[in-house]
């Protein structure tokens, strides 16, 4: 359903009196995936990974500085503006703060309709019906409709966000940190919701996350990066049940939990992305990192079609 | 009410704390309710709970952090070491002495530090506070303190100003911080969420090991029990401004008492194997300015066993399985 294929990202840092770039992050390099209909993937990583930019990239909020995004075989990167509008409407987007995703001057039916007004030519008592049958799909009543954002609690927002999604009925929906903001409580309900709407519609979701647990809840498959690169990907339970790669393991074995040791399993940080380590970027902080291989060559993604992993020396 | 039962007698000791922030005039909501609370010599204590519980604001009680204004803070006993102190609202003395007594590390690195100053010249200053020594030897004594809570190059990041700092070195500066003074008491408010898996399992295991040096005791703040359940001895759940529940951390997490720790544990998505649906608690964490406004137990109203007692008495604490449970019906928390 979907193909990425060598995306790469890079953002120039500026400085001088012309603002030139004086050196680039890398924030994706060469990242490649698949994903199948109603597959859910999730993509793992901490902060600077480049999880957050290859779903912005997906829905074209930034631009890839190269290689292609097909959906039925179009790339969608390579589309114009004009072009990529009866594109956007099957690609939706579910943002991590929904205090500052919501537009607090317009109401939930405006907000929620929005899409409907711009991709289609339904009257408005069509949308509202629309909105009111979806409103309480996701778990509102009706009368959320007339209301204005600051009228909801945070895990409610986020139920207006997710509608605000599925209105246009995309084939893709990327939800960034969806629960992140939520209480614990909360997370739960909007993590089953997440689950019922994967089941009544044929869509096809991207999860990206931090928490490894709520990526093993929600996704089929998961792929781990680190400074912009998939370091790992397969089935979710093997990768986080027998991860081959080295970081895979440490993050998992990083997760606090009840009668596990209070161990670091790394030492150190992830580098900066402007200057990545060379050779594989994870070999300064590999227990396994052999000089000479690591720091020189860049493993590629490897293994059997189901579970890849970028290394040298792989676990298992 | 002895809530904490604890052999040794506590380093800290709260009884009845009320603390309640103004809503407008004359319109007061009360943030934490009379909650009882105990920290025993070189115990770690685990304060959970989810947005607007009160589990911050007392902190901030003992820490004598409460704003002066539009604040009213009361406790019918508060005792450190023996000695009494208040919890007063307004910055100035309260009878502890900050940074020996308790100190604290914050969830925002960022902005408890100054950015206008050198991570040096703030911990100089904050050395210089209680000992009088000269610049240097407070210097050297800062550079001692960043090497103990494992900064690489200490030197050179006494000369950096915070935003130069990843958010784990931060952190880290916080906590060599509030650790120059020796404290007995070290109160961590969420250190970890900010920072990322890898980097909050090495803070996590640098207080821990802090602690089990020093022998001083901790009051963890977290939402996360994953982290309760390594860190800490025992663990008190707080909802609504008021305990739900206190135990010991193993027993609490095995087999809970309360509907609201069962949920808060059953409603975590696990590591090991899919959970299918997960059992998530309906409804949402009422605000500080609604807890009035619910007759009874505060919990009854997302609360699966609750009945008309629920909804007119509100549960006193009392002693269930070896803890202490504010539940008209406890128990029933099998291995969740």
């Amino acid at each position: 359903m979907l193909e990425v294929a060598n995306l790469v990202k890079r953002f120039p840092v500026r400085g001088g009196v012309f603002r030139k770039p004086l050196a680039w992050v890398h924030a994706v390099s060469d990242v490649s995936f698949a994903l199948g209909q109603r597959e859910s993937l999730g993509l793992v990583g901490e902060s600077g990974s480049g999880k957050t930019t290859i779903g912005r990239c997906l829905v074209r909020m930034e631009e890839p500085s190269s290689g292609k995004i097909r959906i039925e075989g179009v790339d969608l990167a390579a589309l114009d503006a004009k072009a990529l509008k009866p594109w956007r409407r099957r690609v939706q987007y579910v943002f991590q703060d929904p205090y500052s995703a919501l537009n607090p001057r317009m109401k939930v039916g405006s907000i929620v309709g929005e899409g409907l007004s711009v991709h289609t030519s339904l009257s408005r008592d069509e949308i509202r019906g629309r909105v009111e049958r979806l409103l309480v799909d996701v778990g509102l009543s009706e009368e959320a409709l007339g209301k204005y954002p600051h009228e909801f609690s945070g895990g409610q927002r986020q139920r207006i966000a997710i509608a605000r999604a599925l209105i246009l009925d995309p084939e893709l929906l990327v939800l960034d940190e969806p629960v992140s903001a939520l209480d614990v409580s909360v997370q739960a309900q909007i993590l089953n919701l997440l689950a019922d709407i994967r089941e009544q519609r044929s869509l096809a979701t991207i999860l990206i996350s931090h928490n490894l647990a709520v990526v093993r809840q929600v996704t089929d498959r998961t792929a781990v990066l680190y400074l912009g690169r998939i370091v790992e990907i397969g089935p979710t339970a093997g990768v986080l049940d027998t991860p081959r790669h080295p970081y895979t393991a440490s993050l998992v074995a990083s997760v606090p939990e009840a009668g596990r040791p209070v161990t670091p399993a790394l030492e150190g940080e992830i580098p900066s992305n402007i200057t990545p380590p060379p050779g594989c970027a994870f070999h300064p902080r590999c227990p396994r990192a052999r000089q000479g291989v690591c720091d020189r060559s860049l493993p590629e993604l490897a293994g059997d079609a189901g579970h890849q992993v970028a290394c040298h020396f792989p676990l298992g | 009410m002895n809530v904490m039962t604890e052999t040794r007698p506590p380093l800290v000791s709260v009884r009845g704390l009320d603390v309640a922030f103004a809503m407008g005039r004359n319109a007061w909501f009360t943030a934490v309710d009379g909650i009882d609370l105990d920290v025993g010599q070189g115990e770690a204590v685990g304060l959970v709970g989810e947005s607007g519980c009160g589990k911050t604001v007392t902190a901030l009680a003992l820490m004598g952090l409460l704003p002066e204004l539009g604040c009213r803070a009361q406790a019918g006993a508060a005792v450190f070491a023996g000695r009494e102190f208040s919890v007063r609202p307004g910055y100035g003395p309260n009878g502890l002495a900050r940074g020996r007594d308790v100190s604290m590390v914050f969830q925002d690195a960022l902005a408890a530090l100054d950015p206008v100053f050198t991570i040096g010249a703030q911990l100089v200053e904050a050395i210089r506070v209680y000992e009088d020594c000269t610049k240097d030897v407070a210097r050297e004594a800062a550079i001692a303190a960043l090497v103990r809570v494992g900064i690489p190059d200490p030197e050179s990041r006494m000369r950096a100003y915070p935003h130069h700092l990843s958010g784990g070195m931060r952190q880290r500066v916080m906590i060599a911080m509030a650790l120059l003074h020796k404290p007995r008491l070290l109160i961590a408010d969420e250190p970890t969420t900010a920072l990322d898996v890898t980097i909050q399992a090495q803070v996590l295991s640098l207080v821990d090991r802090l602690r089990r040096e020093s022998g001083m005791s901790i009051l963890f703040i977290t939402h996360d029990l994953g982290i309760v359940g390594q860190l800490t001895d025992r663990v008190v759940v707080m909802y609504a401004g008021m305990i739900a529940e206190a135990g010991p951390t193993e027993r609490v997490l095995a087999r809970p008492q309360h509907p609201y720790t069962i949920g808060l544990l059953l409603s975590m998505p696990g590591m090991h194997g899919r959970a299918g649906r997960l059992a998530a608690i309906p409804g949402r964490v009422p605000s500080p300015a609604e807890f009035a406004s619910i007759p009874g137990c505060r919990f009854a109203p997302r609360c699966l066993r609750a009945d008309e007692c629920c909804r007119s008495e509100v549960p006193p604490l009392s002693e269930v399985a070896g803890g202490w449970v504010a539940c008209h019906h406890p128990g029933g928390g099998a291995d969740a």
